[in-house]
Parts: structure tokens; C-alpha cells; sequence
């Protein structure tokens, strides 16, 4: 088995628009791949569904060729678009909700991580700014041995340090086995630390190729080709 | 690691729940201390009648404010975006439904132990506790006269059996409304309106189903000199039905809440 | 700081180049040992597979070896890097050549200009 993603004509219908329309993509394992393109295009929709969040309209997602479920879940470590994180918990509370419920939680890491970006572990989430929440939420994502992780626009919002150190620990973390998706739309910031690239529009896959191919093959870095393929 | 869910549930609703246990026993040991004595005191009077009426309203919060809690814990860890984390953990939905379910009914039990505790505290040692005590001896001293110790055995688990379906029961109905108020834009709107419209179904086929059930207890009432036998009767059967009723709202109840978290589950 | 890139060609040939200039200019001096994969990607701010690739272009050219179990090092043959030093040279003064060229100047003016600057 070398795909860690699956998509089989993966559809998903809201009320009253298409989010993603019959979908097909293979992920393999060991890659950092971007997933790319502008708001509302179905990103976020798609690493929903891998997460079990919302049930697709038609069409099948696997993980490690299991269909969503308890045991994709073991091996996704997920960082959702926006704070999911308790509000009443402690740092430190939440890091104990973590490694009682992924066995691949590695304690260590998150300790470390805390410490050189200097985050009281005693103080509530509710009480920390909105980027230490983030950075509290990448941590506790980014400690876990996870095969997969998903991490749904990581660096939106944050100053150009923060930036710099999210891409960093993502790099540094992650194993050779282990797949990461990262959407986002600020392409030029991810480019050099992706593998492949996955550009979605209006809930397509228009393109999916490894960087170094569009390089060579294009003579333009990825985010010229973004914008060129979704110029308005 | 299932054992970690419970744990992590209590922990969440104690927190917030333990105050106003401690407030309740409180008051109710505050407003005991100031009967021991009988003082004609214009300050004591006072310091008595507040901390009474805050015994009375401690009671009441324990119920509505319990309740209000329980439910808000499954909406919020569930339905917002605390559920992001919570349907990412390694748990089916159906794992979630139960452990929730469990936690809210311990819950609702703890508040009614608590509730009588605060009364015992609030009557030791009085006379209003001694008589309360001699009616219950005098009760179970009386009762093998009109009923066989089989009867009393099996309309006394009956009554603790309905008596532990009614928190699930209720609480099962709150959750349908909510998983089905989840498929609405407005989330809590959808709730609210999924609730009426649940209460009201099932108040019709409730009336629907117990208006004959009364005609049959009517019936048998009118044989005067087997009253007591045939009443007996009734209200064993009538329980039994009772018990069967509530356990289907229930399952009901459950089946809907776990297919919208299951199949149609959309945190958007 | 991540290294810089250029948007035209593949990152891996870029690392290649910018790994190689170094080991050139002595910043990683000869007989070095380098750091392991990660740590290098983590400084580049690069995917650590694209290091990889680099790397191992690089070994081919035999500017860095692999020691078994011990991580991978800068050759101690000074005249390999001396090698590369004259074909990185040739090759920006042929680039350089080039685009004089196509400004219209002819052999003799570029290296009257060449000499001018070096004599100075």
C-alpha cells in the first residue's frame, strides 16, 4: 500500500453549492504536499472529510485504505482552520487530554517545543492571544507520530517569524514515513518545503504534480504557475 | 482508554458542577445552624430568611442549572468547534452518545442525592425528620398486609427502574433535538425547533396511547370488592407499560441521535 | 534564516549549487563532517526529501562521501575541490562571456575590460 490518501470520485454537495465535485487523488506516503487554491475552493472541505467531520454526498475517502473511522483517526493528527482547542483547559491539561487518547503522542516533543517558544503551560487556553493559541495548537498537533497529518491553513494569520518558525517545526518533526497535507493559499511561503503540489478550484483538481516537475518542466516556480492558473 | 472518556467527561461536568452542590449543602447547613437557635433577634431573623430563600433557590439551581449544564456540555464538546477535537479522537460517534449519555444521567442522580442530603442536613435532629421517619416505618411495617412480598419486590423495581429511565429518556430527547438541529443553519434555532416539534409528537401519541389504557383502568375499578387486588394488578401492568414506553422513546431517541452523528454529521 | 531561492529552476539543483559554493569557499571546510539531512533541511527551510536528492547529487560528483552508520562528510581531497572550483569558474565566466557577447563586444574588449578591473 503506498498511498496514505485516497479520493474515488469524492463529492460533496451542500443546500446549495458544490464543494466538491467527483474528486479523484492519490497521496503517497513519506511526501509534503500542498494543497492549493484560493478561498472557497474545496480545500478545507476535502481534509474535512478525511477527517470524519462531514460525510461525503457520494464517492469514497480512504486512509491507508480504510474507510474514515476509529482507526484512521489513530493515525491523523489534524489542525483545523481555526482554534479548537479547550477554552477552560490549561496548557497542560490539554497536553494530557492529548497523550491520554493518541497512544502516538510523544510528550517529549511537545515539552521541548513549549520551552523554546517560552509558553506557560500553567495558564488557561481562553487566557492566551490568538497567535500562542496557534502555536499551542501546532505543537500539540506536530508531537504526535501520526502518519498522516492534515493541517489545514497553518501559517494564514501569523507575522513572518511565527511563519517561519511553524514551517521549521513542521520540517523538523516530521518522519520520512509520514505524509503532511498543508492548505493554503500563501504559496510562496510553503513552496521550497513541498514535494508535491495539488492545486483545487471550485472543487476540482486542476493539477498534481511534484515541485521539482513544474520547476523543470515550467521554467516558473509554483506560485507563477498559481497564479497564472487561477488568474481572475 | 474508553475508561479516559469517562474521565475526562466528569472531570468537565464537576467543574462546573461542584460549586453549586457545596452551595446547596451549604445554605442548607447555614439555614440549620440559624434555627438552633429561638432568639427573638431582629439580625438573625434576617441572616435566617436569606439564607432559606438562597437553600430554596440553590435547590432549583441545582435542577435547572444541572440540567442546562449536561446538555450544553454535549451542544458545546459535540456540535462546536470543540467538536473538531472531539470527532478526531479515536472514538466512534456512537462511544461519544453513550459516554455522554451515562456521565449526564450520573449527573442528574447525584443532583437528586445531593437535594435529599441537603434535606437531612436541613431536618437533623428535628421533629418534622422523626415523623417523616416514623410515616416510612410505619410504611413498610403496613405494606405486606395489602401486598405479597412479590408484589412489593416487583412494583419497587419497577418504580427504580422508571425512576432511572426518566434522566436517560430526557436526556436522549435534548440530544435527538440537537443532532437533528444540527442539520439547520441557524444550529441552536434548529434545536430549539426540533425539540417542539419531538415534545409535541410524542405528547399526541402518548394521549393517543393512554387514553384506552384509562378506559381499561376504568373499567376495572368499577368491581368494587376486588379493588384492591385488580388495582394492584393495574398498576403492575401499568408500570411494566410504562417501563416498555419510556425504553422505546429512548432507543428511539438514541437511534436518531447516533444516525445524524454517524451518517450526517456536518461541522461546518 | 532559510536559504534563498530563485523561481526558475528546481530546488534540489539549487541546493546542489548553494552546497557546493560552500564547500568551495571553505565555509565547509575540507574533511568536515556535514550535519545530518534534517538539521541541513531545517537550516535551508527546505523538505527534507529535496535534501536528500541534493545530497546525493553532490556525493555523486564525490565532493561529499557517506561514512557507514556516521553520517556524510566533505571530501578530504583538496584537489577534487580545487576541480570544482575551476568548473564552477568556467562556468560563470562562460555565462559572464556570454552576455557580453550578446551586448555586441568581441574577444579582445571583454579581456581588455577583465584585465582593467583585475589590474586595478
Amino acid at each position: 500500500m503506498d498511498n496514505i490518501l485516497e479520493c474515488a470520485n469524492l463529492s460533496k454537495i451542500y443546500k446549495n453549492a458544490i464543494a466538491l465535485s467527483g474528486v479523484n487523488l492519490q497521496i503517497k506516503k513519506g511526501r509534503i504536499v500542498g494543497l492549493l487554491g484560493p478561498n472557497g475552493s474545496g480545500k478545507t472541505t476535502l481534509i474535512k472529510l478525511a477527517n470524519g467531520l462531514l460525510t461525503p454526498t457520494m464517492g469514497d475517502i480512504l486512509i491507508d485504505g480504510k474507510p474514515i473511522g476509529v482507526e484512521t483517526k489513530k493515525i491523523v493528527s489534524y489542525l483545523p482552520d481555526h482554534n479548537f482547542l479547550t477554552g477552560w483547559m490549561t496548557v497542560n491539561q490539554m497536553i494530557e487530554y492529548f497523550s491520554d487518547f493518541y497512544s502516538d503522542f510523544n510528550p517529549d516533543r511537545a515539552d521541548k517545543m513549549l520551552e523554546s517558544l517560552g509558553i506557560d503551560r500553567t495558564k488557561k487556553i481562553k487566557t492566551l492571544s490568538k497567535g500562542t493559541k496557534e502555536k499551542v495548537a501546532l505543537i500539540l498537533v506536530m508531537s504526535r507520530e501520526a502518519e498522516l497529518y492534515l493541517l489545514d491553513e497553518p501559517i494564514a494569520g501569523v507575522d513572518p517569524a511565527t511563519r517561519d518558525y511553524i514551517l521549521r517545526t513542521i520540517i523538523a518533526n516530521y518522519n520520512e514515513n509520514a505524509t503532511i497535507i498543508i492548505s493554503t493559499h500563501l504559496i510562496a511561503d510553503v513552496e521550497q518545503i513541498l514535494s508535491d503540489v495539488v492545486f483545487i478550484n471550485h472543487g476540482d483538481i486542476v493539477l498534481c504534480d511534484t515541485v521539482d516537475n513544474i520547476r523543470e518542466n515550467e521554467g516558473k516556480s509554483v506560485d507563477e504557475l498559481f497564479r497564472e492558473v487561477f488568474r481572475c | 482508554m474508553l475508561k479516559k472518556l469517562y474521565k475526562h467527561e466528569f472531570h468537565s461536568l464537576f467543574r462546573s458542577l461542584l460549586p453549586i452542590w457545596a452551595a446547596l449543602i451549604g445554605f442548607a447547613a447555614l439555614s440549620r445552624l440559624t434555627f438552633l437557635t429561638d432568639l427573638e433577634n431582629d439580625v438573625l431573623d434576617m441572616v435566617r430568611g436569606l439564607s432559606v430563600t438562597a437553600y430554596i433557590f440553590a435547590i432549583i439551581a441545582v435542577f435547572i442549572v444541572g440540567l442546562v449544564i449536561v446538555v450544553m456540555r454535549f451542544y458545546k464538546n459535540l456540535l462546536t468547534h470543540e467538536g473538531y477535537l472531539t470527532f478526531t479522537l479515536p472514538f466512534t460517534p456512537t462511544q461519544h452518545i453513550v459516554c455522554k449519555l451515562v456521565c449526564g444521567a450520573v449527573v442528574i442522580i447525584i443532583d437528586f442525592i445531593i437535594v435529599i442530603g441537603s434535606l437531612l442536613i436541613l431536618g437533623a435532629g428535628t421533629e418534622v425528620l422523626g415523623e417523616i421517619l416514623d410515616a416510612v416505618k410505619l410504611t413498610i411495617t403496613v405494606l405486606p398486609e395489602y401486598l405479597s412480598v412479590g408484589q412489593i419486590a416487583l412494583i419497587s423495581s419497577e418504580i427504580v427502574l422508571l425512576l432511572l429511565l426518566a434522566p436517560l429518556q430526557s436526556l436522549l430527547m435534548f440530544y435527538a433535538a440537537m443532532a437533528l438541529g444540527q442539520q439547520f443553519k441557524n444550529k441552536v434555532g434548529g434545536a430549539a425547533i426540533s425539540y417542539i416539534c419531538l415534545y409535541a409528537a410524542v405528547q399526541i401519541i402518548t394521549s393517543l396511547i393512554m387514553i384506552p389504557i384509562a378506559f381499561v383502568g376504568a373499567g376495572g375499578m368499577e368491581e368494587f370488592n376486588n379493588l384492591i387486588n385488580n388495582s394492584v394488578m393495574y398498576l403492575e401492568v401499568f408500570l411494566a407499560f410504562m417501563i416498555v414506553y419510556s425504553a422505546l422513546l429512548s432507543a428511539i431517541y438514541f437511534i436518531i441521535t447516533r444516525h445524524f452523528l454517524t451518517k450526517k454529521l456536518n461541522l461546518e | 534564516m532559510s536559504w534563498s531561492f530563485s523561481n526558475d529552476k528546481p530546488i534540489f539543483q539549487q541546493l546542489v549549487d548553494i552546497i557546493t559554493l560552500k564547500i568551495i569557499s571553505g565555509e565547509y571546510p575540507a574533511g568536515s563532517k556535514l550535519e545530518a539531512v534534517r538539521e541541513l533541511a531545517v537550516v535551508a527551510g527546505v523538505n527534507p526529501n529535496t535534501m536528500q536528492r541534493a545530497l546525493t547529487q553532490i556525493e555523486s560528483t564525490g565532493l561529499i562521501f557517506t561514512k557507514r552508520g556516521d553520517g556524510r562528510y566533505v571530501t578530504e581531497d583538496e584537489e577534487k575541490i580545487t576541480e570544482a572550483k575551476t568548473d564552477y569558474a568556467s562556468g560563470k565566466v562562460r555565462l559572464f562571456i556570454e552576455s557580453l557577447k550578446a551586448l555586441g563586444l568581441n574577444d579582445e574588449e571583454i579581456l581588455k575590460a577583465v584585465n582593467n578591473e583585475l589590474g586595478r
